[in-house]
């Protein structure tokens, strides 16, 4: 039986977001949209201002440009990936770096410089002194930060699904925040130095401030804030109440990580011996990782909540899916985290070599978009979903036309611990399109007769690992020869195959197109085939298609 | 056993049971569910295999069914009966006709209904005024009829308000502090004696912090910048004066690190000046600090200037300091 996804009552689940629906950023009737177009304006002038002051250090500017860039675009890359189902627009990710990186620093550095004046005026001096960046820039950088989150939200705000949202654009503020601040930071090192060298002091920020402190910078503070945020507008199923309380404690965590990290406290890990002049790289990862790791964690469990949350709608959007072909529970569940995901592949890679790899890659974005159509399609008959089916149909059929790599029967089970007990070599070659059996989605377990088949059953028996149903029969099965070369093809559409060249019998099941057979022998229109993996059977020969 | 294959035209039956041999079947190779689209395949007895349709339909690779054609389906035709999960047909349903009364529960109940005539009886709507919105609309809309289509306002007034709110927040943090900083008095410590004959004008905001630590010399502060200001006789060079300092700075700062020497004029002043980043732990103050040493030598005597403040904040002093040196007096 396959393991088609069980529909879902409406009772059950909630609403479904419209994740298909993406929004413009280009939204002349939304007044954010112009607040944004100004504040734009004024952040860019003194960007670009600021950023010609430091091209009279021109080697230290292109450097430290790169050593920033060499952090942000593997951070980019990370934080878009953690988006796995709805990505967002990538016009609304650029106005995020944009909104961090030129009007937040921006404006931060006015309005840092104007409190911290404040602070000293009306604090003891001691305190300001230790403690004034730690008390300004938390309140100040994370405001100006998630109002950037809010005013994306207020210009378009059907691309807040859910708590992922909140944290990509929070991380992508937080991105682009932190590398220009470091730029001026290592420039603002280097003219500290008198500009002679342009190279060593910003390697030794850089150091400092990403290769010990980077984890825990400004794409932390931001995400956990924009998280909070995104929880307060998009979970509105719950309290009122709840949604605020959630929504202070994650701008309260994201703006207490931020002064934590710039309090003095710790100082003393920093702390060399006689003679040696400043901290090692170790000293400062040993300090980022005190002061920085448990917000992180806080960070990364955060993410782990949104993604169940974002597989959760994504199930939601599926359901009553009635092809068994497009996904089944155990793809979604594969398709959960990028981890898994990646898994797949690789098990896909092993038994059917790189191509069974990227088909496997393809087809999970094709399921994914799949979901996309879904869910802007008001009835299961869009002509676009059908078309995105028979993407679907056709990437499970190049699949399984994939070789694939003989595997020494004593080998361990090469689709590794992810795979389903009928995940061995024998049966990846099953000769059937069910995608319980496709090896680069392996957590299924063999498909159970139509007779007994029920959706809602079918989910309940993937959900429960089963002792090796495919096992026994596998093994009775005779030992496929060496060599693998198959005759014939099975015609589209597939056929019929049966247990023996009797018509008083009943067709014993339905052999996918496509897939390959050795012609053993024939009786009449009758003739003998075997799959790759020693399966034997009659079939119409006069269909089959001969390989040439 | 070898007779021809089943023949499309007698196709066999579905078998009620399973077939004896199945067990000789691996469970893969069963077909899955079919979808509830999929017609039932099946198989005869006698002849040979269907020369075109597989007996056993297959949910394994169909070929796509063809698109729906044009035209609204029969659940979507006015008066058909609506199923779950489907879009309302066109045109409203009996209920929402004019003069039916509103169901709970129906979408729709609590709004007002559908435009009409007013009904007998009842007093006709109010003449229209000229310049009230409306004028020159009917005062009812016939069922049926297209409704006259509004103008999207320019803005979504929806969103002015959190809109201003925010822009307002944004204001408040720059502008809120900058005015806030401009109101606030900045207490300055106005000119102070450096030694026994230097003086300087303190810059607007920089108060005297009279600390044990200082040396002798002035210790002045602004937020977190603190500057340290020293006088004494010398006889040698700026650059000279430079080095000793730089000693002087790394014997009281364990871990400390200057940058390269730079010497020029300031106001007319001769003046050697060095960047540092140093690393304080104590009880007076800790974290990483940028700072500046400035050596600036006037007759005989040579004044230093120490700033430092925490990483990155060092940028927003500059013109202070510039501002006090070109202050500096060497009384006779």
């Amino acid at each position: 039986m396959s393991s088609c996804v069980a529909p879902t009552s409406p009772s059950q689940a909630a609403p479904a977001p419209r994740w298909g629906v993406q929004g413009s950023l280009i939204q002349p009737r939304q007044p954010a949209f112009w607040l944004f177009l100004a504040l734009l304006g004024i952040g860019g002038y003194l960007f670009v201002d600021e950023q010609s002051t430091f091209s009279q250090l021109p080697t230290a500017l292109t450097l430290s440009w790169g050593l920033v860039l060499l952090y942000a675009v593997p951070v980019v890359l990370i934080v878009y990936g953690l988006d796995l189902f709805e990505r967002e627009p990538k016009l609304m990710l650029a106005a995020a770096l944009v909104w961090g990186g030129v009007i937040a620093v921006s404006l931060a550095g006015y309005a840092n410089d104007a409190w911290l004046s404040v602070l000293g005026k009306v604090a003891p001096a001691d305190f300001t002194a230790d403690w004034g960046a730690a008390v300004v820039a938390p309140v100040t950088e994370e405001i100006l930060k998630l109002t950037g989150v809010i005013i994306l939200f207020l210009i378009v705000p059907t691309e807040f699904d859910g708590v992922m949202d909140g944290f990509v654009y929070g991380a992508m503020i937080g991105i682009g925040f932190t590398v220009v601040e470091d730029v001026s930071y290592f420039i603002n090192a280097t003219a500290a130095f008198g500009g002679a060298d342009q190279t060593g002091p910003v390697i030794d920020t850089f150091l400092i401030r990403v290769v010990a402190g980077g984890l825990y910078s400004h794409v932390l503070f931001a995400g956990l804030t924009g998280m909070g945020f995104a929880y307060f507008v998009t979970r509105r199923q719950e309290a009122f109440s709840r949604r605020l309380l959630v929504f202070g404690a994650l701008v309260v965590a994201g703006a207490g990580a931020h002064f934590v990290w710039d309090s003095p406290w710790m100082m003393s890990v920093l702390d060399v011996a006689p003679g040696v002049d400043k901290p090692s790289t170790f000293q400062w990862v040993e300090y980022g990782l005190i002061k920085g790791l448990p917000f992180l964690l806080l960070l990364i469990l955060m993410v782990l909540f949104a993604t169940r949350s974002e597989e959760k709608n994504f199930r939601a959007i599926v359901a009553g899916e009635p092809d068994p072909e497009v996904i089944t529970e155990p793809e979604i569940a594969y398709l959960g985290s990028l981890w898994s995901r990646r898994k797949a592949r690789s098990a896909a890679g092993r038994i059917r070599g790189p191509q069974g790899s990227r088909l496997t890659g393809r087809l999970q974005a094709a399921q994914v978009e799949y979901a996309m159509i879904r869910s802007r399609s008001d009835t299961l008959t869009d002509p676009a979903l059908d078309a995105q089916r028979l993407k679907i149909r056709v990437i499970r059929a190049q699949l399984v036309a994939v070789q694939f790599i003989p595997v020494a029967p004593a080998a361990p089970m090469a689709a590794g611990p992810y795979a389903a007990p009928s995940m061995t070599p024998a049966t990846m070659a099953a000769p059937s399109m069910a995608p319980a059996t496709e090896p680069p989605l392996p957590a299924g377990p063999a498909p159970e007769p139509v007779a007994t088949a029920a959706p809602q059953a079918a989910a309940q028996a993937v959900a429960q690992p089963q002792p090796q149903p495919a096992a026994a029969p596998i093994a009775s099965a005779p030992p496929a020869p060496p060599i693998w070369a198959p005759t014939h093809l099975v015609p589209p559409g597939g056929m019929a195959a049966w247990n023996a060249p009797d018509p008083s019998r009943p067709a014993m099941l339905n052999l996918p197109e496509r897939l390959e057979l050795v012609v053993e022998s024939r009786a009449g229109a009758w003739a003998q085939v075997r799959a790759v993996n020693g399966w034997r059977g009659w079939v119409d020969g006069r269909r089959l298609v001969d390989r040439g | 056993m070898s007779s021809l294959p089943p023949d499309a035209s007698n196709a066999p039956q579905p078998a009620d049971s399973e077939p004896d041999d199945s067990a000789a079947l691996p469970r893969w190779a069963v077909p899955a569910v079919p979808p509830p689209w999929a017609g039932t395949g099946q198989a005869a007895p006698g002849g040979q295999p269907p020369a075109e349709q597989p007996p056993v339909e297959t949910a394994a690779v169909q070929p796509v069914q063809a698109s729906a054609p044009a035209g609204p389906p029969a659940w979507a035709q006015p008066g058909a009966p609506q199923q779950f999960g489907q879009p309302a047909p066109a045109g409203p349903p009996a209920w929402a006709q004019p003069g039916a009364p509103q169901q709970f529960g129906q979408p729709g109940y609590g709004q007002p209904g559908p435009a009409g005539p007013p009904p007998w009886g009842q007093p006709a709507p109010a003449p229209q005024q000229f310049g009230q919105p409306g004028y020159g609309q009917p005062a009812w809309t016939p069922a049926g009829l297209a409704p006259t289509v509004a103008r999207k306002p320019l803005f979504d007034r929806q969103k002015w308000l959190p809109t201003v709110v925010v822009a307002a927040v944004i204001a408040g943090v720059v502008l809120g502090g900058i005015g806030l900083d401009k109101v606030i008095a900045a207490p300055s410590a106005g000119t102070v004696n450096v030694g026994d004959s230097v003086t300087i004008t303190a810059a607007p905001g920089w108060n005297r912090v009279d600390t044990s630590d200082s040396g002798g010399g002035v210790e002045l502060q602004k937020a977190n910048v603190q500057l340290t200001i020293a006088a004494m006789p010398y006889s040698g060079t700026a650059g000279a004066a430079l080095l000793d300092a730089e000693q002087s700075l790394t014997s009281d700062t364990a871990q400390i690190s200057f940058g390269d020497e730079q010497d020029g004029t300031m106001s007319g002043h001769v003046t050697a000046m060095a960047g540092f980043e140093a690393i304080v732990s104590g009880s007076s103050g800790s974290g990483t600090f940028d700072g500046e040493l400035i050596c600036v030598l006037d007759g005989n005597d040579v004044v230093e200037f120490v700033v430092a403040t925490s990483q990155g904040d060092l940028s927003g002093v500059v013109d202070d300091l510039k501002a006090m040196i070109a202050s500096l007096e060497v009384g006779q």
